[in-house]
């Protein structure tokens, strides 16, 4: 009799909770994964995305795709109901890589009544400067730059305000060094011991990477860093650099800088001969599609562009991974007939931002109301922000003192090739191309090592 | 071998680079000091007409299908304004003229249209579009402020600039582009550069010359040797010159110094390209690129404001030792301190440059 009211309650329960999942929710997020359902109905409210950055200056070549992102996005985002409900606008304006404007329309977004809930921005330089003032009008800053001083201060002691969707440049040095230590003689197959020379934009950006810290971790790994070299993004030539550095030893060029200036070291290199004697590295943003388009301006003596084969890392699933999440990029691309030049990191990075504001917005409403929306709330969701947007793209582990993303593959940067092993040639606005993509080198992904000074993996 | 603690072909690779990559430096120069010679103004909008005139030669040697019909309308418009604003050949009649636009526009057209030759294609194309910018520029933002004072013009050529990166950002966008202008084709259709020459075994190494730049070099050189015979032999470089010596003087002997202007920007505009063209042929076509003119300012003033041949060894020093300074102590002081402490040591010396005119003005 028991068994018979049990077996009865169970079959009630169950058949509520299919009633309950089939029966359309007025507060679900539609084309939406892995998102947090709303509690509060906010149709026919707005909430503005505020954001600006460098979409004319030195960074316009990943600004831009990142800014269709923004645009494809919500558009996509609104049509599937929006942020529970409401619309969400953007506000973006261009800095053309100046300081001085970046300083002046920070001036104006502070002014805006209500503040903005929070920013996205696009560069270091531009975290460097703003870091004190949004901690000062309690404005979260999201972006896609991992300086340690704009999300830690000088001295790396004060996680601020602003959060990062990749690691810091130097603990992906670190995590690069890492696994070259151990891949040199076995995946690699070279000889002797991997050193490293540094050639990257001058800047901010560029010289994030070469600090004592990540010199010793690497020193460590087995990996000696023999110096650094410094050019500027209108460089003609950079065989003098190259030549200093492998005059010192490096087998290993690692890079922190764009599109031109990794295509630049790759072109160098190969006319330097060196393409087989040095490997050439960088984080993030040289596995980029930008650098795999300009690379094959100039070819190896294998008929491959020169910049086949760079290894670097990849904070995020890349395009041609089948998940959910790429394949509803991949479709929203091809909708808003986006170029082959827009198909990269920034364009991912742009629409995987907007999903993200639209979670971290959400989850504050969950908790505090629309009516008790702010910055600082907004900052309290963000210091315990697990999530994974686009259904895993990307991977956010923000704690109260963690601020930037630390999940990384390496990868490579190479191109498509059809059954029988070669190039796939595809014609682009009357030009052939080769199709750059990126390939994970070490299939899962790991933490990155800590290296802001007084980071938990720093060598004492 | 060593030269002063460096291996001797190191430095031998800088010296030479840095003369290559000074060819480009001379040839932006170039077209800074012809605007200067022809109305005293400094244009600080140089970077942003190499900008537009690179992305000009791309856009017709990317084979784009509406380029062609866009540069015949183009190709139209400048040959008119050139035959009856200008009126140059001035001493042909209006029949004259008349024919030689029909007969010049039927050919250029004929260039444009084909396809096989994207090359001269571009060649033709950005000619024309890099002298119809300069013309306009002249004739909407210079030639209204004539009479005005030289400061405000100055400021005027700033706002172009920021004018033109506009009109670059809307047309075309900000996306990196390779041009190889310097290759071949390969098997698999891909452009290919030419190889580099290799020179093997010298001081311990092997030097490394690289084509692009060679060829970029010579073309520069004969770009000055051009200008040099044109500014010495014709009427219109003559006229030129006398209208930069003195503009009331030269509008006073009968000659048409607002034509005069026009041309001098038509031509700054075309050695923009050419320079622009040539320099993202060795790297590539990037936004940065009005950033380069800045970094050829030291080039125009170490030479002498108002001196071609100046430009050209500006060019050169600065290349050299940008190059050089790299080699011995490393790019940051290469590139960003060791040409100004060049330049400012020349003009502790000479303050008007090397080849600049030294005036005496009486008080």
């Amino acid at each position: 009799m028991v068994s018979k009211r049990f077996f009865v309650f169970l079959l009630v329960m169950a058949l509520a909770l299919v009633a309950f999942n089939a029966a359309p929710s007025a507060l679900a997020q539609g084309g939406m994964m892995g998102r947090t359902e709303c509690k509060e109905d906010l149709t026919g409210k707005t909430i503005t995305l505020h954001t600006f950055g460098d979409l004319s200056g030195p960074f316009a070549p990943i600004t831009q795709p990142l800014a269709a992102g923004f645009a494809d996005a919500l558009k996509y985002y609104n049509e599937q109901g929006g942020l529970c409900g409401a619309t969400i606008t953007l506000q973006q304006d261009d800095t053309a890589g100046r300081q001085e404007q970046t300083q002046s329309l920070y001036q104006r977004y502070r002014a805006f009544d209500p503040k903005p809930l929070m920013l996205l921005l696009y560069s270091s330089a531009d975290a460097e400067l703003l870091r004190e003032q949004v901690a000062e009008d309690q404005i979260p800053v999201f972006l896609f730059a991992g300086s340690t001083i704009g999300l830690y201060g000088e001295n790396a002691d004060k996680p601020g305000w602003i959060f990062a969707g990749i690691p810091l440049y130097t603990d992906q040095f670190g995590a690069f060094c890492r696994w070259l230590g151990k891949a040199w003689t076995t995946e690699l197959g070279r000889e002797g011991t991997p050193k490293v020379g540094h050639l990257s934009w001058e800047g901010a950006f560029g010289r994030s990477t070469e600090t004592p810290e990540t010199t010793a971790y690497c020193a460590a790994q087995g990996v000696e860093v023999v110096g650094g070299e410094y050019f500027l993004p209108t460089a003609t030539d950079v065989t003098a650099q190259i030549n200093n550095l492998v005059n010192k030893g490096a087998n290993v060029l690692f890079t922190t800088s764009l599109a031109s200036g990794t295509a630049l070291i790759a072109r160098d290199l190969v006319t330097l001969g060196l393409e087989d004697e040095v490997l050439l590295s960088g984080v993030n943003w040289a596995l980029d599609t930008s650098v795999g388009l300009l690379g094959q301006a100039t070819l190896k003596p294998s008929g491959l562009p020169s910049t086949d084969n760079i290894y670097g890392i990849l904070p995020y699933l890349w395009w041609d991974e089948p998940t959910e999440g790429t394949k509803l990029v991949q479709e929203q691309f091809a909708a808003n007939q986006r170029p082959l030049t827009a198909r990269g990191i920034s364009y991912l990075a742009g629409f995987g931002a907007v999903d993200t504001y639209i979670e971290l917005i959400t989850r504050t409403v969950n908790r505090v109301g629309f009516e008790n929306l702010s910055g600082a709330e907004v900052k309290k969701t963000f210091e315990e922000f697990q999530y994974e947007s686009l259904g895993g793209v990307f991977k956010y582990n923000f704690s109260p003192t963690v601020r930037a993303q630390d999940q990384v593959r390496i990868a490579r940067l190479t191109y498509a090739r059809g059954a029988d092993g070669n190039p796939i040639v595809v014609e682009v606005g009357g030009r052939k191309l080769l199709v750059p993509v990126v390939l994970p080198v070490t299939p899962e992904f790991e933490t990155v090592p800590d290296l802001k000074p007084g980071g938990a993996d720093v060598v004492k | 071998m060593d030269i002063l603690g460096q291996p001797g072909f190191a430095v031998l690779q800088g010296l030479i680079t840095g003369i290559l990559t000074g060819g480009i430096y001379a040839l932006i120069a170039l077209g800074i000091v012809i605007i200067n010679k022809a109305s005293g103004v400094f244009n600080f909008a140089h970077g942003y007409m190499m900008l537009l005139g690179a992305l000009i030669f791309w856009t017709f040697f990317q084979n784009q299908q509406l380029a062609p019909i866009v540069a015949f309308a183009l190709s139209g418009g400048l040959l008119t304004i050139l035959s009856v604003g200008v009126r140059y050949p001035a001493t042909w009649t209006r029949g004259g003229r008349v024919a030689f636009i029909a007969v010049a526009w039927g050919v250029i057209g004929f260039i444009l249209l084909q396809t096989d030759n994207l090359f001269l294609r571009a060649v033709v194309g950005t000619a024309i579009g890099a002298a119809l910018m300069g013309l306009v520029i002249e004739r909407l933002a210079i030639r209204p402020l004539i009479s005005q004072p030289l400061f405000t013009t100055v400021m005027m050529t700033l706002v172009v600039g920021e004018v033109l990166l506009g009109v670059t950002q809307l047309t075309w966008g900000s996306v990196d582009r390779s041009l190889p202008i310097f290759a071949t084709t390969n098997a698999l259709g891909l452009p290919q550069a030419y190889p580099p020459i290799r020179i093997r075994n010298v001081l311990g190494g092997t030097v490394v010359i690289k084509t692009e730049l060679l060829i970029a070099f010579g073309i520069a050189l004969a770009a000055f040797v051009g200008f040099v015979l044109f500014f010495r032999y014709t009427r219109l470089g003559l006229a030129m010159r006398a209208t930069a010596e003195n503009t009331d003087l030269a509008q006073a002997v009968g000659l048409r110094v607002r034509a005069v202007l026009a041309v001098a920007w038509a031509i700054a505009g075309i050695l923009a390209a050419l320079a622009a063209a040539l320099h993202a042929s060795s790297t590539s076509l990037s936004i940065t690129m009005p950033a380069l003119a800045l970094r050829v300012f030291p080039a125009v003033l170490l030479g002498g404001l108002e001196s071609i041949g100046g430009a050209l060894v500006g060019g050169l020093v600065i290349g050299i030792a940008e190059k050089l300074g790299t080699v011995y102590f490393g790019s940051s002081a290469g590139e960003q301190l060791i040409p100004f402490v060049v330049l400012m040591i020349i003009l502790v010396v000479r303050p008007s440059g090397l080849f600049g005119e030294e005036r005496i003005e009486r008080v």
